[in-house]
């Protein structure tokens, strides 16, 4: 009898659903679909894992990469400030491929009078322009760069074809470079420096009037070979100006000839420090290389002032020479300041180096030299020992750049030496985010020409990791805040772009030259993503072992966006394809919200929705095997009893259970709740995300639960979730601690809550 | 016309490719305005990069023009009202400027036009830093009754047009 009445009361719930869906009849039946679950595994996005490129994200068994050495004899020329350079390029081909011509980058062309940069952007004709815009768009461009290339050469002296188009150079050799093979040649070129501060550059001087002095900070002044790979081939994408850099490694020997007075440093060790140094600065490089504690003096203010009046007509060469790098930068003035200080890495020494002029103190000689220890410290722990021998920060007026162990930046106190909170913490941050980028990319080295996100995106995750720890370790540095003002890192950050109109939001898995507001999505977009995935998604232990596992995997090597995405779950045993889709694949945003709260009570009668299931199936009450009832607050079925009464008492199959299951002392220690809820959670936004909840109870308590976002495979929309409890609930609220980037948080709280006008907010505040 | 519309979305704002390589490369200010017509306001909030107002301050009005400075709000009254116009029906209507905030490289200035009872069509004419930035881009959101649209608004083409 008992076997008889499960099966119809199992047969009663398999059929609850069929009914309901014929009370729903449709006229027209849904078309079939393709897979469009937001879990599905990214087959079709993801290159497929070859020899090359495993599946697990690590380099494969027959990966390779080419090599590029280069001997460089360069000349400044303070007087005219142009460049003379004549390099020999040794190229080895490590790939299993037979390369029928060579390319070139040649970045300067960007600034030539027919590059064809300034001319990709859209516009119209403008009602009125400055003299200067107008003069700049419509006469002959008044500067004159570009590389002027005077040759390029064989080792026999004898010249090679080449072919200019834009930024690229292809060198036609004259029979295929094979397999294992190597070749030699040689380019003179020149080039005109452009002014770094005014036509903006990454590279090239500013103009000191009231001294009459010049500042280089030089980089892309040499054709570079252009990286070939097994992703790309060549990769000879041109150089528009957003796009930045893909560069290949080998090792770098660099002569600088500059006026005798100027301080030069750049990429590399300085290798005839004896003749360069005064006895003086060298007795200070000596003490610095022992002091760990703080930056020892090589040049001194007074010095370098003293120094800003000289003139020289002598020269002096610095000979630079660097293993294992993917570029070369470097500057040169005579107005620098130079101090240093030595960090340890296991047992190797590197130097932390600072140049600035006079116009950048008190910052500078305060702040310089302990961001780029502190930088150096926070990002060695999270990816692997800093290799290089040193790290350089040089102050150029307003821009951040990075080269291997060396990167320009700015933040400039006022005339009068004052200084602003937004100068200084920008000054800070700029110089973390920048010898950061010695891990990404110059070393971990992707591709920025395609994948602006791969090194900025993760450079500013670890820039926020890097600003937090550089607070805790420096407290004085930045009080009164008791935590480092960063920028972008934090969740709540990112949601005035995410949530902006879509017309002008690109996904990030998009070329740097054709996206919308490239700061967020290269920077700070993929930045907070990568934060939310440690901190809320994985979980930092197992978010940092993969992590790191990536850095070393790709420590001086090409990495591509897969290998990246399947090391992290590869290492972490995390499936994050549905993360990658939605943050990286699409523009899609986090909006999860808390539609409504329905209260239960248990109840002993059946109730009207298990009654009209009864009578479709012409059943009785006693064909029933013994349930629990729940009877929904404010139904037919609910009355005031039910509140009263505890549910042992209001359901008396339930308490005849108990009392047949379990002893008297068994059932007096289980908890009994008293209050069932469904809660249903909706999701407007595309993303999918943990589903973070705050249940807040009448005596006070809290409790937080995190569903994981696989909550939403089945149902995209919605889910429902059922909470029993002893005590009542008072309160709902989904994602309480802003952790997912929810863009509307309006929904977000049960009882709702009123929306925040952010204008009559500031009014209110303003009025005080 | 290059001209935008959104469905859903009232806020925006670009946030600065922050100074990592050029200061940011470049120039666009977020405006929204919109009306609260049981407050009879019309309201607006208008977001710009710090380093792009201060240039334009030092380079029209005084050369040592910080934006932390004191006589910072009288030049952003000044400049918003020759470069921000509201016509509502056709009639030209002053703001009031109700103050300003800078979060991180970001000043919003928030500005109210009083006793708007209601709006037939309201035109938007934003000029904000064409002065100096060439390519600078004005994203503006009207918000009106429960009507939503927006501009991109370049150097030659700086006014838009809603009708309710």
């Amino acid at each position: 009898m008992i076997q008889y009445r499960h099966l119809i009361f199992s047969a009663l719930f398999l059929l609850s659903g069929l009914s309901f869906a014929q009370d729903t009849k449709k006229e027209e039946r849904d078309p079939g679909h393709l897979n469009t679950n937001k879990f599905k595994q990214l087959y079709q996005e993801f290159s497929t894992p070859n020899q090359y490129r495993t599946a697990s994200g690590a380099p494969g068994h027959e990966y390779y990469q080419q090599k590029a050495d280069y001997k460089i004899n360069l000349e400044l020329d303070d007087k005219q400030q142009k460049i003379f350079g004549q390099e020999t390029i040794t190229y080895t081909n490590n790939s299993p491929d037979a390369l029928e011509y060579l390319w070139l980058q040649l970045d300067q062309n960007v600034r030539a009078k027919d590059s064809k940069s300034p001319l990709r952007n859209g516009g119209g004709v403008p009602a009125a322009d400055q003299p200067a815009d107008f003069v700049g768009k419509h006469f002959d461009a008044p500067f004159d760069g570009g590389f002027k290339i005077e040759y390029v050469k064989d080792t026999n002296g004898k010249g090679l074809k080449y072919t200019i188009n834009q930024t690229m150079m292809r060198i036609d050799i004259p029979k295929p470079l094979k397999a294992g093979e190597k070749i030699s040649f040689s380019v003179k070129w020149w080039y005109n420096i452009n002014d770094h501060v005014n036509q903006r550059g990454r590279s090239g001087y500013e103009y000191f009037e009231k001294d009459d002095n010049y500042a280089y900070v030089i980089a892309q002044f040499f054709p570079r070979m252009c990286v070939y790979n097994d992703v790309e081939g060549w990769q000879n994408y041109q150089f528009w100006g957003n796009g930045e850099f893909a560069l290949v490694f080998g090792d770098y020997d660099v002569n600088i000839t500059v006026p005798a007075d100027h301080i030069v440093d750049g990429t590399g060790e300085l290798q005839n420090r004896k003749q360069v140094f005064s006895k003086t600065m060298m007795n200070r490089y000596n003490q610095a290389r022992k002091s760990f504690d703080k930056p020892v003096m090589i040049v001194t203010q007074a010095e370098a002032e003293a120094n800003e009046k000289s003139r020289s007509t002598a020269k002096k060469t610095w000979k630079f020479s660097a293993k294992n790098v993917r570029d070369f930068g470097f500057t040169s003035s005579r107005k620098y300041i130079w101090d240093m200080q030595a960090v340890k890495f296991g047992e190797r020494t590197v130097m932390a180096v600072s140049l600035y002029p006079k116009e950048g103190n008190p910052l500078w000689e305060e702040f310089s030299t302990k961001a780029v220890v502190s930088t150096l410290k926070s990002y060695s722990d999270k990816t692997f020992d800093y290799p290089y021998p040193k790290a350089i920060s040089v102050h150029a007026k307003n821009q951040g750049m990075e080269y291997p162990m060396i990167c320009w930046n700015y933040g400039r106190p006022n005339e009068d030496g004052t200084y602003s909170d937004r100068t200084k913490y920008g000054m800070i941050s700029v110089i973390i985010h920048e010898v950061g980028h010695n891990f990404f990319p110059m070393i971990v080295n992707s591709d920025e020409r395609q994948w602006g996100w791969m090194d900025e995106g993760l450079d500013t995750f670890m820039q926020y990791i890097a600003e937090q720890e550089f607070g805790e370790w420096f407290p004085e540095a930045i009080a009164p805040n008791k935590k480092y003002p960063s920028r972008r890192g934090e969740p709540a950050k990112i949601v005035r772009y995410m949530k902006g109109d879509q017309s002008f939001i690109t996904p990030i898995m998009a070329n740097p030259e054709n996206v919308y507001q490239l700061g967020n999505n290269a920077y700070g977009k993929p930045a907070t993503a990568l934060n939310i995935l440690r901190e809320t998604v994985m979980g930092k232990e197992l978010f940092d072992h993969a992590f790191k596992t990536y850095s070393k995997r790709w420590m001086f090597k090409h990495p591509s966006p897969e290998d990246f995405f399947r090391s992290m779950e590869d290492a972490s045993g995390i499936d994050l394809d549905w993360y990658w889709r939605g943050w990286f694949y699409s523009t899609d945003y986090v909006d999860i919200g808390v539609k409504g709260v329905k209260k239960f009570y248990v109840s002993s009668k059946p109730t009207a929705k298990i009654k009209k299931m009864m009578k479709a199936r012409g059943m009785k009450e006693s064909d029933l095997p013994p349930l629990v009832y729940m009877a929904e607050e404010g139904s037919d079925d609910y009355s005031d009893k039910l509140a009263k009464g505890s549910v042992l008492d209001n359901s008396s199959n339930l308490k005849e259970y108990m009392m047949d299951n379990f002893t008297a002392e068994e059932r007096a220690a289980m908890p009994t709740p008293k209050f069932f809820y469904e809660v249903e959670f909706n999701k407007p936004g595309g993303l999918v995300m943990p589903l973070i909840v705050e249940y807040k109870y009448t005596d006070g308590t809290s409790k937080k639960v995190t569903y994981p976002a696989q909550v939403w495979r089945k149902n995209d929309n919605e889910v429902k979730k059922v909470i029993a409890s002893e005590k009542e609930l008072v309160s709902i609220t989904v994602d309480p601690d802003l952790e997912t980037a929810d863009i509307d948080i309006t929904n977000n709280s049960w009882p709702k809550q009123e929306k925040e006008n952010k204008f009559k907010n500031f009014k209110d505040k303003v009025k005080g | 016309m290059r001209v935008f519309k959104i469905n859903f979305v009232v806020l925006i704002v670009l946030v600065s490719l922050s100074s990592f390589m050029n200061s940011h490369k470049y120039y666009v200010s977020v405006t929204d305005v919109e009306y609260v017509k049981e407050a009879k306001s019309l309201q607006i909030i208008s977001r710009l990069f710090v380093d792009d107002i201060e240039k334009v301050f030092q380079e029209r009005y005084d050369e040592s023009i910080k934006i932390e400075g004191e006589l910072v709000d009288t030049y952003i009254e000044k400049y918003f009202s020759k470069k921000l116009l509201i016509q509502v029906d056709d009639e030209f209507k002053n703001f009031r400027f109700i103050g300003k905030e800078i979060e991180d490289d970001m000043i919003h200035c928030y500005f109210e036009v009083e006793n708007i009872s209601s709006i037939g069509e309201i035109k938007i004419t934003n000029k904000l830093l064409f002065d100096v930035f060439d390519s600078q881009q004005n994203i503006t959101h009207l918000k009106i009754d429960d009507k939503k649209k927006s501009f991109l608004f370049i150097k030659d083409n700086t006014s838009g047009l809603l009708k309710l």
